[in-house]
């Protein structure tokens, strides 16, 4: 058996044939769930659209780590040039604000990246958790007598504790670096059964301004929890803070993306086969048009292919899941939709911008993206149980910069700006060498929380088409007055923060509702609910119309909290692919998990048992799967999903 | 014998074997003497090219379009007392950005050298499919004669679309073997200061800086080549793209055109108005021809100016580093970094003293910004175009004295 590929468009074991699941999607939550699949013997296919440039990502380099990957600290390749954005060239994207506007086709509706790990191979990995509250946010809302009309807030199915094993496993995959105890631990952040894996990461420059400034004015910033290595983790090197860091992938692996740990985790299991620059179009319903029988994908010869698996995992990221149960349904009114509710609720998080101009250089050219945020702005109380009684809902704030001199060079060309210049006699040239909008910018980012909407929503474009004809997604998308209100009430104490940080100037990137809202943080459109009729997936990401079709991307999402939901995704995957292995008890697979790739790098012997589970129930449930009937164990699944 | 001599060899005798008659056949003529002549200059080239090419005709734009383009980059980022868009190279980052083509890696080894015509000629003798878009150097979808002659284009501006990673050997290892990659013994920051290792000659480890992966070109998938001929080519270049207004919207897109027509019209215009070639007006009346051109062409002009001053070398740009110098900008800065991980200290990292991670560097101060851009900044920050907030009373430095 060959546990790694050379063949060219594959990672992982080419000898595979059979699958028994097959994921859509190698990013947070795909990865998530191959890597709990694959440790319980399940064969896993995934298809990824993206192209990848982690060679070896299924084998050692010899000293037991990970070969070195492609990313470097270039920002034409990653910026300017799209090395891994979806490319709005090829597969444009149409927005509009109402039904009743004529979308227009726009190079940038929130779009994610085309690589194998996902988008949060290139983020800046800020991995905190949501809070208690978040997940019955209908009902504290209500309580307190706060009504928004038009939002469509819903308690999650699930609540925080039964989501807090499944994050402690995620941050130790990930290896999140953070502070856990008080004075430096987030005093929002809810109760944790265990510690963060690694110490905080060392304060960059601008982190350490503006938390000054903002303890000046009474908050508590704290350490941001990000999955980048501060010691040796996991069989990965310590970060340098390099400075190119959101945006770009780690040069040295020591960022904790999906690439390197769950789905590097799958593809050594031996159980796993990836085929990247495979473009799913198509899911393919059997007869019942209950169950998926399999999809159909281009491969990078631009030849349509087939693929089976008996159960089919979504995890596209929450546009593209949304958009594909769309094209796999003739009459268009997508699979999975029998609710009315596919595609609508979409999220993203409301970013106010706060921009301090400083007399002195910050050397945003260093450090990671993000060394210090603070809650104080979430809108709750401490221990994230309960809702502040006075201030909106808004979320954390990430102190950061620039640290790409040509984006930012962009920025201050934009012809207001030149104009002025211009007026007062300074020189564009002038303009980059004092550098203000780079060298010398402080920036605060607000990831507010966007109130669900069901006008918000994904469906398919009836006119653009991609460079396989087909219909691309259409965003119908307007802020709510929910989290207008929170940014126009937080923006002035944001300034005050600036000031006291001692900047020279502060201002906000201005608000364009006529524009998409452009955040990375792409959530919704497969609502998971209890009720058939007001949700498209079951509390365990599993589809209410369908027997085997699930998704574990943050297509799920009830709401979208405050907080950076990468570390979320991951969570809730790894809870689907448990319930998956092992319906009755999914925290089964969380205990006894002793040993990491580290463990196997030592001898190089994969041994999936090893990674995450007792031996035995896995054995136990492959066992049982066999000797069962097929339809007969699905509906054992549905049954104790329901 | 030399890399170049044994390409010249293999590319002599598979002219030879290949026959005129072929390259008839093939309607290519004109298209192999062209080549012969041009390989008589590929053969002196080092392979590949360490340095970018004389700013001359070879490539897209002609002598005449350079002497233009030169000029209306030096208006926008002008010398002075600072080295300018000529010194920086900005005319040979778009001519290579221009002369690009998506299978000039007809050998599909990461580099485009003098083995990628001999391997595009192999392909067109074979018809091998190969690599992805590999030997259908001008992307109109067959291998054929045409693509000698751009394959041979594309070595003298061998420039990557996307360079390779992960470091371009700028940068040293950092100093402690449980913090550094490959070189575990390699020890070239002590201190905090990075220096090269050179004392054991001849030993694997006498290097402590990675070599120069940034020179590779990586291949490109079939649809960043699909977006790469839009870019180049328009959007008539990719019959999948019909669907897609972007195609033929986007300011990025079919470059040589919008290029040929723009530079030609910054000198028709100049000659109407001063009877002269753009190229030998004054600053001040090219800088007058440019504020009534084409916005949209002087706003491509302006990107990929200061895409040319501030990029990685290796794209053509940024010569000797003069683009970073000017603006105070270290570059790229693995596998180093700013801290550097030592379990023996407190926080379990060590900054480096020239340039710390968590502070100012030793030698900066609180002084801010020249008047003008004082002023600018006042509007900028009160104005209703940014939300506004405004210019704050006391601004102070941390960590720097007043």
């Amino acid at each position: 058996m060959s546990f790694s590929s050379d063949t060219p468009g594959i990672l992982g074991n080419t000898g595979l044939d059979r699958f028994d699941a097959l994921i859509i999607g190698s990013g947070a939550g795909g990865s998530a769930a191959a890597h709990v699949l694959t440790a319980a013997g399940w064969k896993v296919l995934i298809l990824e659209a993206g192209d990848n440039h982690f060679p070896g990502l299924d084998r050692f380099d010899g000293r037991g780590g990970i070969p070195w990957p492609l990313y470097s600290n270039d920002e034409i390749k990653m910026s300017i040039r799209n090395f891994v954005r979806q490319d709005p060239l090829v597969e444009p994207r149409t927005f509009r604000t109402g039904e009743a506007e004529m979308a227009r086709a726009d190079p940038d509706v929130n779009a994610l990246t085309r690589n194998v790990g996902g988008a949060a191979v290139i983020s800046d990995v800020i991995y905190p958790r949501f809070t208690a509250v978040d997940f019955r946010l209908a009902t504290a809302l209500r309580d307190a007598g706060r009504d928004f009309p038009g939002a469509s807030f819903a308690d999650w199915p699930l609540v925080y504790e039964e989501l807090e094993p499944f994050y402690t496993e995620a941050e130790q995959l990930s290896g999140v670096a953070g502070a856990d105890e008080a004075p430096e631990a987030d005093p929002f952040a809810s109760p944790r059964s265990a510690s963060y894996p690694l110490p905080p990461q060392p304060p960059m420059y601008v982190g350490r301004v503006l938390a000054n400034g903002a303890v000046r004015m009474g908050y508590r910033p704290f350490p941001a929890p990000a999955a980048i290595n501060t010691r040796p983790y996991d069989g990965r090197s310590p970060c340098v803070s390099c400075g190119f860091c959101g945006g770009y992938g780690c040069p040295r692996n020591a960022k904790g993306s999906p690439a390197v740990t769950t789905l590097r985790r799958a593809l050594v299991s031996g159980n796993c086969q990836l085929r990247y620059n495979a473009h799913v179009t198509r899911l393919l319903l059997d007869a019942t048009r209950r169950r998926v029988a399999g999809v159909e994908y281009v491969d990078d010869d631009g030849q349509t292919q087939r693929a089976t698996a008996d159960i089919v995992i979504l995890a596209a990221s929450a546009i593209e899941s949304a958009r594909l149960c769309l094209l796999s349904d003739p009459d268009r009114a997508g699979i999975g939709n029998s609710s009315g509710h596919l595609g609508r609720h979409m999220l993203f998080h409301l970013q106010t911008i706060g921009v301090g101009i400083f007399k002195q250089r910050l050397h945003g050219e260093r450090g990671r993206s993000v060394t210090h945020a603070m809650s104080d702005f979430r809108g709750i109380r401490e221990g994230g149980a309960a809702l502040h009684p006075d201030w909106p809902l808004g979320g954390i704030v990430e102190f950061g910069t620039s640290s790409e001199p040509i984006v930012s060079a962009r920025e201050s060309l934009r012809p207001e700006a030149v104009a002025f210049a211009r007026a007062v006699g300074l020189s564009f040239k002038q303009l980059l060498v004092e550098s203000p909008f780079h060298a010398h910018l402080a920036v605060m980012t607000m990831q507010g929380e966007d109130a669900p909407q069901p006008a918000n929503r994904i469906d398919l474009d009836p006119d653009v088409r991609d460079v396989f004809g087909l219909p691309v997604p259409r965003l119908t998308y307007r802020n709510h007055p929910f989290e207008l209100g929170a940014s126009a009430f937080y923006k002035p104490k944001m300034l005050e923060i600036l000031e006291a940080a001692g900047a020279a100037y502060g201002f906000f990137s201005p608000f364009e509702p006529s524009v998409p809202p452009r955040s990375r943080h792409v959530l919704g459109g497969l609502r998971m609910g209890t009720d058939p009729r007001e949700s498209v997936c079951d509390r365990w990401g599993k589809f209410h119309d369908l027997d085997n079709l699930y998704c574990a991307d943050g297509g799920v999402f009830v709401t979208g909290s405050g907080y950076n939901p990468t570390l979320t995704i991951i969570a809730l995957a790894l809870r689907t692919a448990a319930a998956i292995v092992s319906p009755a008890d999914p925290e089964r697979v969380l205990r006894g998990r002793t040993q990491g790739v580290e463990a196997l790098a030592a001898h190089q012997v994969p041994d999936h048992n090893a990674m995450i589970s007792q031996p035995e129930p896995a054995a136990a449930v492959l066992a049982e799967r066999e000797g069962e009937p097929r339809e007969g164990r699905r509906e054992t699944l549905a049954h104790e999903n329901a | 014998m030399s890399e170049n001599e044994d390409q010249t060899k293999a590319i002599s005798f598979l002219l030879r074997s290949f026959g005129r008659r072929q390259f008839l056949a093939l309607s290519v003529a004109a298209v192999g003497a062209e080549f012969a002549h041009r390989f008589s200059w590929v053969a002196g080239v080092h392979a590949p090219l360490a340095m970018p090419p004389p700013t001359g005709a070879q490539g897209f734009l002609t002598a005449e379009e350079i002497a233009v383009l030169g000029a209306a980059t030096a208006v926008i980022i002008p010398t002075d007392d600072r080295p300018g868009a000529r010194e920086i190279g900005v005319v040979d980052y778009i001519q290579s950005l221009l002369s690009f083509l998506p299978g000039s890696d007809a050998n599909c080894d990461r580099l485009v050298t003098a083995a990628d015509v001999t391997a595009t000629i192999h392909k067109l003798a074979s018809a091998d499919p190969a690599c992805i878009g590999g030997g259908d150097v001008d992307g109109n979808g067959a291998v054929d004669g045409h693509d000698v002659a751009a394959a041979t284009s594309a070595v003298f501006h061998a420039r990557p679309v996307f360079a390779g990673g992960p470091f371009s050997g700028r940068q040293p290892q950092p100093h402690f073997p449980t913090g550094s990659l490959a070189c575990q013994s390699c020890h070239g920051v002590s201190d905090g200061v990075p220096r090269r290792i050179t004392e054991r000659p001849g030993s694997a480890l006498a290097e402590n800086f990675p070599s120069n992966a940034f020179r590779e070109h990586l291949p490109l998938p079939r649809l960043r080549a699909m977006s790469w001929k839009i870019r180049i080519l328009g959007a008539d270049a990719v019959p999948e793209a019909v669907g897609n207004p972007l195609a033929t919207e986007m300011l990025e897109t079919d470059l040589r055109r919008k290029y040929r027509h723009g530079l030609a019209a910054l000198d028709a215009a100049s000659r109407e108005r001063f009877g002269r070639s753009f190229a030998e007006l004054d600053p001040a009346d090219q800088s007058s021809v440019l504020r009534q051109a084409d916005p949209a062409f002087v706003q491509l002009l302006t990107l990929h100016t200061v895409e040319g001053m501030l990029c990685a070398p290796e794209y053509g740009g940024n010569r000797d580093r003069l683009g970073w110098q000017l603006i105070g900008f270290d570059g790229d800065s693995q596998p180093l970094g700013y801290t550097i991980y030592d379990p023996a200290v407190p926080g379990h990292y060590r900054e480096r003293p020239d340039n710390p991670n968590s502070g100012p560097n030793p030698d900066e101060d609180c002084r801010g910004f020249s008047e003008a851009m004082e002023r600018f900044l006042s509007i900028l920050s009160s104005t209703s175009l940014v939300a506004p907030g405004g210019p704050f009373p006391e601004p102070y430095c941390l960590d720097v004295p007043p």
